[in-house]
């Protein structure tokens, strides 16, 4: 009988939880904001130049100007047009997942870690595939596609090394 | 069941080195293309080196008491990701194979990953304790 009223007591009522969930910002874009705003300054250049960088490769994408530079344009693999198709999507639910992260402002060095090694392998294996489906001579897709990608991962590498130098101060104070 | 977990993983790892040095090194496995089998045999290259690195940093961590968690989830996405390319994409592209240890890796794939991310969330579980 003793051990049903601890039981009783230890769970929230109803009115509880939603009192506690009431003030819980769950996706609201102030939130973004206030996460960076808690960054370094660089933190945000970082995730601005990013946004702006994927935001070209997406309007490269959908005006056509891409893909004549893609290895399916040289190797005439429907797979290989497949493959960035599904890789731009991947792409796209990294970003979500990635301003998720900081619209939370959870686990965003472990999330950038994650995007990082992932568009590590499309950057490893799209380069590849380049490089063996070009015509000799033709390196201007090879330096722009390269260009591109190390771009993207240098700035996750810079916002995962300023994301891990806030939560170091974070920890010391 | 974490353990049994962790075998399948391995046991998928060594399936997976096996046979693609089968397709890296036989000429039995026949693409339907030239550059069918350039795209095939790049993948399995690259993929190939991602299994051997991601087992030794993985057991090299485990064996020096590291942390575990963010190298397997980053293992786990990864081999999420290749699968899905497979299952979506390479699938006319890629040898259809007829080799034991080919249908031995598909049937085992399924496991495997069901075995990784288990291993993901209950190694996040451990650490976070």
């Amino acid at each position: 009988m003793k051990e049903d009223d601890s039981n009783a007591e230890s769970t929230p009522s109803k009115e509880e939880i939603d009192a506690l969930l009431k003030d819980m910002p769950l996706f609201d874009l102030k939130s973004v904001k206030n996460t960076l705003y808690k960054r370094s300054i660089r933190f945000r250049v970082y995730w601005l130049v990013l946004m702006v960088v994927t935001l070209s490769y997406v309007m490269g994408w959908f005006s056509g100007a891409l893909v004549p530079m893609m290895a399916s344009s040289f190797s005439n693999l429907d797979a290989d047009y497949q493959l960035h198709q599904l890789r731009f999507l991947i792409g796209f639910l990294m970003i979500a997942a990635g301003t998720i992260a900081i619209n939370f402002d959870r686990h965003i060095d472990h999330m950038f870690i994650g995007i990082f090694w992932v568009q590590l392998y499309f950057h490893i294996s799209g380069t590849l595939r380049l490089i063996r489906s070009l015509p000799d001579g033709e390196t201007f897709s090879l330096t722009t596609y390269t260009i591109i990608q190390s771009v993207i991962l240098l700035l996750m590498l810079g916002l995962i090394i300023e994301e891990r130098i806030y939560q170091r101060n974070l920890y010391r104070l | 069941m974490l353990k049994i977990a962790q075998a399948v993983c391995y046991v998928f790892a060594s399936l997976v080195i096996a046979l693609f040095t089968l397709v890296l090194t036989s000429e039995t496995f026949e693409p339907r293309s030239a550059s069918a089998s350039i795209l095939s045999q790049d993948l399995s290259t690259i993929r190939i080196w991602i299994v051997v690195t991601g087992l030794s940093v993985y057991s090299w961590r485990a064996a020096s008491g590291q942390s575990l968690r963010l190298t397997l989830a980053v293992l786990t996405v990864v081999a999420w990701i290749m699968f899905f390319e497979d299952y979506l994409v390479l699938d006319n592209v890629l040898f259809v194979a007829q080799h034991p240890l080919a249908t031995a890796v598909q049937a085992t794939r399924p496991a495997f990953l069901l075995a990784v991310t288990y291993v993901t969330f209950k190694q996040w579980e451990l650490e976070e304790a």
